[in-house]
């Protein structure tokens, strides 16, 4: 017999689920459907471990087992007070300790005014409250968003569209020397980046 | 009746997903935030320069003015910012072809960020279009000299989307798990996959069971990974809806049909309804749709044709007001986009737009952008 929810694996348990009227259905399942329908049971619904992510989209794995609702809710509550500075065993700097700090020489945001309005001034706040941010980043996102480089832009492929220009602008003035030159350096790049193009077609591919 | 889960992921996420906006928000190097610069007061004529470099350039069109002032009361940190004078702010758009459709990259100069651009999807098979928005934003870096960080990656406003400077909206549709008062549950799990759920839960259901979700954070990964891992969790939220609505309709075949024909007599007789009422009435339709109880439209997915009794009847154009509708934030509008409103004052438009808008806590320019979207 084929489990009754998912009609593909065999049938191994049997599972009573709640109708709406009050009364219970049996079901014949397999054991995937079983604990998924009976995660979906629990009082305060879905417990997160019974909604994993695919295997091919893991996210951040957790180190452990996915913790049960009320352990994560715990959690949460801490991390908001931490966040808040609340029984924090590292506060959040004090106003005396922030009129000292300094303002951002391009827009006199503080940091303390960054954190509660949520809002940065310029862009220059980010390097001049480089440690604050970092900080915020690690207790937020967790140590490795802040130990790992971002994803950088896409240099290459501005420094030859840069190339073009360029080799444009030296046909435009007939200056052939350099055209030539730059042709080549276009040529090259656009050989290295085909590479990437390539990788880029198949990170696409997953993406789908 | 074909069993509701056994459709491919990919269509499951379509069913509860209706709008899905890749947004993409950049800044200037040597200026100020939007917010700082006009407090400064040296903001003059800047957004102005920068959108007649998209519009000669990039082949942006212009498509309103905004002013700061204004649009900003609608941001989630509204209540942080000083009220200065208003400054130069533009609401932009550009076609975009992919694979033979075309698209609109919209921007918005001079809102939280300097530049936010997005594009609107209505299904996840068309995601792939981010690498060509990413060419697009290429070609802009030769021009523009985006603000970027070695260590964080692209600067914004919102520290939260700093690093790829980039977030995916997901509008989705659940009726069957707040039926079955799973919210809790499912918002939760959005946080432990790194989104969050805008609705805000304490003030109630949302309207309509459309939900919001946007990743929390985007330092260290890159657009593609935060789009890929929006869908991850799409796809397990799909599953999930989609038996319970396999339950709901082998279960309680009756109380759907029951609220299908609720549906369908509001929206033939009904002239004031609230917005909150008509979201409601949509979401059941809907639901009576993905079950196969109201069969698809042809061509046109969100003429909701079935919500009356015999679409070439004039039914449809019959008016509709919405009690409180516009809101707000359409009250906010110039007044050319609130005549507008009234002129197209017909049930099935007013049921589609209010349907394809998205709910509220957005930057209200990105909030009226959808709804201009349906032109
Ligand atoms: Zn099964
Ligand atoms: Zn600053």
């Amino acid at each position: 017999m084929k489990c009754e929810l998912c009609n593909k694996n065999d049938a191994e348990t049997v599972f009573f689920r709640p109708t709406p009227a009050g009364g219970k259905e049996e079901l014949y399942v397999c054991h995937a459907c079983f604990n998924r329908e009976r995660a979906f049971l629990q009082p305060h619904g879905i417990q997160v471990a019974a909604m994993e992510a695919p295997e091919s989209h893991t996210l951040t794995p957790p180190a452990k087992e996915l913790p049960g609702l009320s352990q994560l809710s715990e959690e949460l509550l801490k991390t908001m007070r931490d966040f808040f500075g609340v029984n924090s065993t590292r506060p959040h700097p004090t106003p005396e300790e922030c009129d000292e700090s300094p303002e951002c020489p391009k827009c006199g945001m503080t940091f303390r005014e960054i954190s509660t309005s949520h809002t940065a001034g310029c862009p220059e706040c980010y390097s001049t409250f480089r440690d604050a941010f970092a900080e915020m980043f690690t207790e937020q996102q967790g140590k490795a968003a802040t130990c790992t480089p971002p994803p950088p832009r896409k240099q290459k492929l501005l420094e030859l569209n840069r190339l073009k220009q360029a080799f444009n602008e030296a046909l435009a003035t007939e200056d052939f020397n350099k055209a030539k030159q730059l042709k080549a350096a276009i040529s090259a790049l656009t050989a290295t980046l085909e590479a990437t193009e390539h990788q880029l077609g198949e990170d696409d591919e997953q993406l789908t | 009746m074909s069993n509701l889960h056994d459709a491919t992921p990919e269509a499951s996420v379509d069913t509860i997903c209706h709008k899905l906006q890749l947004v993409f928000c950049r800044n200037l190097h040597e200026y100020p935030f939007a917010a700082k610069l006009s407090e400064g007061g040296s903001a003059e004529g800047i957004a102005l320069r920068w959108a007649s470099d998209l519009i000669h350039q990039f082949g942006f069109e212009k498509v309103d003015e905004l002013s700061v002032q204004t649009d900003l009361l609608f941001a989630p940190c509204a209540h942080a910012l000083p009220q200065k004078r208003p400054i130069d702010a533009f609401l932009l758009r550009r076609r975009l072809e992919w694979q033979g459709r075309s698209y609109f990259v919209w921007c918005e100069l001079m809102q939280q960020d300097h530049f936010r651009f997005s594009l609107c999807l209505h299904s996840v098979e068309d995601l792939p279009i981010l690498q060509k928005l990413q060419q697009l934003l290429l070609q802009l870096e030769n021009c523009f000299h985006f603000a970027y960080d070695d260590q964080f990656g692209y600067l914004t406003a919102n520290p939260d989307l700093a690093g790829a400077g980039f977030s995916i909206h997901c509008r989705a549709h659940l009726p069957g798990l707040t039926a079955h008062d799973y919210l809790e549950g499912l918002c939760n799990f959005a946080h432990a996959q790194g989104m969050t759920c805008a609705n805000d839960l304490e003030r109630g259901l949302p309207p309509g069971n459309l939900f919001q979700f946007t990743n929390t954070f985007a330092l260290t990964q890159t657009p593609e990974a935060i789009t890929a891992s929006a869908v991850a969790f799409l796809k397990c939220v799909a599953h999930q809806e989609m038996r319970i609505r396999q339950c709901m309709k082998y279960d309680s075949p009756i109380l759907l049909y029951e609220s299908l024909n609720r549906m369908r007599s509001f929206c033939n007789y009904a002239c004031l309804i609230t917005e909150e009422e008509a979201l409601n009435l949509l979401s059941d339709y809907w639901l009576g749709r993905s079950c196969g109880i109201i069969p698809p439209a042809k061509g046109e997915p969100y003429a909701f044709g079935h919500c009356f009794d015999n679409v070439r009847d004039d039914v449809c154009e019959r008016e509709l007001h919405l009690t409180d509708c516009p809101t707000d934030a359409l009250q906010a509008l110039p007044a050319r986009f609130r005549d507008a409103w009234h002129e197209r004052a017909f049930r099935l438009d007013i049921l589609r737009a209010l349907w394809l808008r998205p709910l509220g806590q957005l930057v209200f320019a990105g909030d009226f952008m959808k709804w201009i979207d349906l032109k």
